[in-house]
């Protein structure tokens, strides 16, 4: 289980995060939805420990987080000139893990004899979550795992979020696509401004979709006569 | 970005910095001069010169320069950077008389200004690195054509039975191998590891050593075999460039997530005036990068 307690976070004179209390707990998925710059990049770098924070605290169940959790950022970071079997291999070593064969684990047919560099918006994303997902990871954060993926990644990203739930895992993603949330969580918390603005149980997601809709649409659209 | 890179980053004045750099660059052509054989040098100087500028040609950086320029501009642009980067190089060749060597030089700055680098391309280089991932694996890759030089060099120790050449070669590869230590990498690549802080600053050291043996030792092996009077020479070289590998290894993550800084390069750059500092600043290093991983490796 892991529980963030009054989290807060600034950079600068700019307050991004404000007060912030979740819960989450195994085998679960959670969705964190909001605006652009409402800070969910911020709350999941904190809770990785990618970032310090100002006040609050984060308990877990476990000795080391970031041992056990595996992150996919929203734009993964690749050396030039290394190819993506090289990534994996990075990423796996890290963690102490040995991989004999890494075109067996290849789910999603990457080319990864070639410089991971060279490959489009959604293949880099396949290949950083395959990375993390050969790690053996229990906690997930997905930081916009659907962007620039084809429908049928799209499927397969759904449906690994599908098994590592169903193996107990913890989920934590965040996506701007409202249906491949809806397929996945279990739970989802609104930020808005940096200030936790809405927890939402599966049997509210038409509810909080609705809402979503009526926020950013409003009557904006009147503006172009449509 | 340079001289923003010299009064930001390093902390000098323009002119301090463009000083430095003239003095560091006419030591170092000094040296090679001093060093290599004058039958070669001016190939060697021209080749290191070459890989230098080849950086300019990085596919990234031109594409954007393309986009951002008419197409005439571009060439303008690309033509003018590769000219002002290689006129110190062509110049030293001048000053010694390699007339050939400052010809072809010349005429392939001009060509690399003129075409488009494909290096994140089709071909992969490949390294002895797979299994030690990052910094040699990318690191190879960049320097691939000084790879090529030393390997050279190699050649040419043994047909020529110059073992100077081979302890220059040794030397060459050593210093290639600093630079692939000087960029920090993204804080990503630090909390990734499930080591602790001492671990993981253990593991870049060991590592780095490890790499740099796979292509250094068996030369220093075979030229102490080779030329057994001096046996010693190659053995000095190995372990003079371990310690100073792990200084910068430790200088990098003593100046994480910031590039190493103007102070660490003076003092690695005394070091080589007085080797046995290098232990003290080993020690220094290490304490600093302590301090600076530990909130992210814990």
């Amino acid at each position: 289980m892991i529980e963030i307690k009054s989290l807060s976070k600034s950079y600068g004179k700019k307050q991004v995060l404000r007060q912030i209390n979740l819960q989450f707990e195994r085998g679960k998925v959670y969705g964190i939805v909001g605006e652009n710059g409402a800070g969910k990049t911020t709350l999941f770098t904190c809770l990785a420990g990618l970032n310090s924070f100002d006040e609050g605290e984060i308990r877990t169940d476990v000795a080391v987080l970031k041992d056990i959790l595996g992150f996919l950022p929203t734009s993964p970071y690749f050396f030039s000139r290394m190819t993506g079997g090289e990534y994996l291999k990075l990423l796996t070593v890290a963690r102490g893990i040995d991989v004999d064969k890494y075109e067996e684990k290849n789910i999603f047919d990457l080319p990864l004899n070639e410089y991971a560099e060279t490959y489009s918006t959604g293949m880099k994303k396949k290949l950083a979550l395959l990375g993390i997902l050969l790690q053996k990871n229990e906690v997930f954060i997905l930081d916009e795992p659907f962007n620039g993926v084809d429908i049928h990644s799209n499927i397969m990203i759904t449906e690994i979020i599908h098994r590592l739930k169903a193996q107990n895992k913890t989920v934590l993603i965040s996506s701007h696509i409202f249906s491949t949330l809806n397929d996945t969580c279990d739970e989802i918390f609104m930020l808005r401004d940096g200030v936790l603005a809405g927890h939402y149980k599966k049997r509210d997601f038409g509810h909080l979709e609705m809402e979503m809709k009526q926020f950013v649409i409003g009557n904006r659209l009147e503006g172009i006569g449509l | 970005m340079f001289e923003r890179w010299l009064t930001d980053d390093l902390g000098i004045g323009r002119v301090w910095g463009y000083l430095g750099m003239a003095g560091v660059f006419a030591a170092l052509s000094g040296l090679l001069f001093y060093k290599v054989p004058a039958a070669y040098a001016g190939w060697v100087y021209a080749v290191l010169a070459l890989s230098f500028v080849l950086k300019l040609s990085e596919r990234e950086r031109s594409d954007f320069l393309k986009n951002t320029f008419t197409e005439s501009a571009f060439r303008r642009i690309r033509l003018t950077e590769n000219a002002l980067a290689g006129l110190p190089f062509a110049l030293v060749l001048v000053l010694t008389g390699h007339w050939l060597p400052v010809l072809a030089f010349m005429l392939t700055v001009v060509v690399l200004a003129l075409v488009r680098m494909n290096q994140g391309g089709q071909w992969v280089v490949p390294t002895p690195y797979f299994h030690w991932p990052f910094e040699f694996i990318v690191g190879f890759r960049r320097s691939v054509m000084i790879m090529a030089l030393a390997g050279f060099l190699v050649y040419k120790t043994f047909e020529t039975g110059n073992a100077g050449l081979g302890y220059f070669a040794q030397i060459l590869l050593f210093f290639t191998f600093f630079t692939y230590y000087l960029k920090p990498e993204s804080r990503f690549f630090v909390w990734l590891y499930s080591q602790k802080t001492d671990a993981f600053l253990r593991h870049k050291i060991w590592l780095s050593v490890l790499c740099a043996s796979v292509l250094t030792m068996p030369l220093a092996l075979v030229l102490g075999m080779w030329a057994t009077e001096n046996w010693w020479i190659p053995l000095a070289i190995q372990v003079m460039g371990y310690l100073f590998l792990s200084a910068i290894v430790l200088a990098k993550y003593a100046a994480f997530p910031g590039e190493i800084t103007l102070p660490q390069v003076i003092l690695l750059a005394l070091c080589f005036t007085f080797p046995p500092l290098i232990l003290l600043v080993i020690w220094m290093f290490w304490k600093q990068a302590r301090r600076q991983i530990k909130p992210l490796a814990g």
